[in-house]
């Protein structure tokens, strides 16, 4: 077993109850033996182990950031950890095997816990057209387990993957800010879509997120500041776009975390 | 007045069903596995049906209000296709053991041919190994004697009959369930099968211990609103509250809870369904304006 998988086992056992510990000890030996069963335990972890979210001190937290950056920021249910735990007893030599052959029939709630527990695996690199495919989905759990809190995409996806994430994340109006090294992954492909998409949505007398601005910082181009100048700007994004337009204004990921924290209070 | 509707075809339903079903009091619904009326001709097709009902089918309830449960099973049709049958039953088992997969169903006879027996009798082994509830469908031709067959397989192969719905029943066949100690499940439909008034006589004949309304509504003329509209028929006719809240909501909890993945508790508390959350060309709205639904807990009332 890899590192991350071992730690991230350790880290996670002792959140569970003591009978849910017993059961979890024996599927995992029993996967390790053979992965022949892997599909039934992974399915009947929703009759044995708890649906609740386990709370976590601070140095928890902290180790499971640095082994699983952006696990804080989204809700794991002990089941979703459970389910990731027997992920990661898959022997690495055969888990992309075993893998996708579940990942066809899994269900609504087994997928998200298959996307969250991916970049555990030693392999984790060859799972990158897996995630693809499910950032296809119509099913928001689904595409937030991918998207949200989770270092794969930004660690694996190449530029155009990564920048359809982004995309479908603002069409379905998920919170930017909770998608994991956002900033790191800025380019100017992305912002030069997102401003044709600005424009579009305009044209229609249509809204965008103030959480756009973020990814076009930098890439601003002429004829969107043309735009900005003749419209009439609402408050969040008012601040948003007045921060990208000042040259001398230092924008750290504070700012628009903020900015999408309010964004998120408003949209509620 | 909260309802369940435990039989009902949603894959051929549309979203203004799935509106008006929540908008009528209907909080929960069983999809039982079936045929699609155009026969399937690989084991693929079956394997993407399944994972539709425990995959889209649910996320698209959801949207709407209304949890989706089902049930898995190989149905009476296609059991006469053997190849096929063969390697459909080498995929129950994965199935079987997802989340929200409340019985094995809906199984039985449709031409009470040799191949069907072969797989209805495989498949109540099935439910004896998951230990799940089981969906008969009776079959429409011969109904008595397939019915009555049905019963004798399933106690022959020692499965209770507490564990055991048999659906489609009518005025010929209701006495023997109930006598043999089942549960006796009625299909609504407009024209054909059972029609709301003689659901009201049925009640008043035998009580609601052990009897269930549902709706069957699928691809074919069927009413999503068969078990809301039933239970305004019996209102009507004088039948007692309790009976109503027997057949139309309480007894599928009882007799599928014993899956123990089905609890009411996955849809009593409040919730409240932000249609904007899953909004635009990623979800069934399709730019729609997203409405705000807010459902308050009334189960119960």
């Amino acid at each position: 077993m890899g590192d991350r998988k071992l730690d991230f086992t350790k880290c996670v056992v002792g959140k569970m109850s003591p009978e849910e510990q017993d059961w979890l000890n024996v599927k995992m030996a029993a996967v390790k033996e053979s992965a022949r069963r892997f599909p039934i335990f992974f399915s009947q972890a929703s009759r044995f182990i708890a649906n609740d979210v386990p709370e976590w001190n601070t140095d928890e937290i902290q180790t499971l950031e640095n082994i699983y950056p952006g696990f804080g920021s989204t809700d794991w249910t002990k089941r979703n950890l459970a389910r990731t735990i027997l992920i990661c007893a898959l022997d690495t030599n055969s888990d992309i095997q075993v893998l996708r052959v579940f990942f066809e029939i899994a269900e609504m709630n087994e997928l998200v816990a298959l996307y969250k527990g991916l970049f555990l695996l030693d392999n984790a690199a060859d799972f990158s057209s897996q995630v693809k495919e499910g950032v296809r989905t119509n099913m928001v759990n689904v595409f937030d387990a991918i998207c949200l809190g989770n270092p794969f995409a930004a660690a694996y996806l190449e530029d155009p993957a990564w920048n359809q994430l982004v995309l479908k994340a603002i069409f379905m109006e998920r919170p930017l800010y909770k998608i994991q090294n956002i900033d790191q992954r800025r380019n100017k492909e992305l912002a030069d879509m997102l401003q044709d998409y600005i424009q579009e949505r305009w044209a229609a007398k249509r809204t965008v997120s103030p959480e756009v601005w973020r990814l076009v910082h930098q890439y601003l181009r002429e004829d969107v500041k043309q735009l900005i100048l003749e419209k009439e700007l609402e408050v969040l994004e008012k601040s948003a776009i007045e921060t990208i337009l000042d040259s001398n204004a230092t924008v750290g990921e504070e700012f628009w975390n903020n900015i999408g924290k309010m964004n998120e209070i408003n949209l509620n | 007045m909260h309802y369940i509707d435990p039989h009902i075809h949603m894959v051929s339903r549309t979203t203004d069903d799935y509106e008006a079903m929540r908008e009528a009091g209907i909080v929960a619904v069983i999809e039982p596995a079936f045929w699609l009326g155009q026969p399937r001709t690989t084991v693929g097709s079956f394997k993407d049906y399944f994972s539709m009902l425990v995959g889209w089918e649910r996320f698209r309830a959801s949207q709407f209000g209304i949890k989706h449960y089902c049930t898995i099973g190989l149905n009476s049709k296609e059991a006469n296709n053997e190849e096929l049958a063969e390697q459909v039953m080498e995929i129950l088992p994965q199935f079987l053991a997802k989340e929200g997969v409340v019985a094995v169903g809906e199984i039985g006879y449709d031409d009470q041919s040799e191949a069907e027996d072969k797989y209805f009798r495989l498949q109540l082994e099935l439910a004896k190994e998951f230990e799940l509830p089981v969906m008969i469908h009776t079959p429409h031709r011969d109904k008595k004697n397939g019915t009555l067959r049905s019963m004798d397989v399933i106690q022959e192969h020692g499965i209770p009959e507490h564990m055991v719905v048999i659906d489609h029943n009518n005025e010929e066949t209701v006495k023997h369930v109930l006598d043999r100690g089942f549960w006796a499940a009625f299909t609504i439909y407009p024209k054909t099968k059972m029609s709301k008034m003689r659901m009201v006589n049925i009640v008043n004949t035998y009580g609601s211990e052990k009897i269930i309304v549902d709706s069957s509504a699928d691809w074919g003329v069927s009413d999503p609103l068969s078990v809301p509209r039933t239970a305004a028929i019996m209102r009507e006719h004088g039948i007692a509250e309790h009976h109503i809240h027997l057949t139309c909501y309480q007894n599928a909890i009882t007799v599928y809870g014993q899956s123990g993945q089905f609890n009411e508790s996955d849809w009593k508390q409040d919730h409240l369904v932000k249609q904007a959350d899953l909004h635009q060309g990623n979800s069934v709205l399709r730019g729609q304006e997203a409405k705000e639904i807010n459902f308050k807990n009334s189960i119960g009332d």
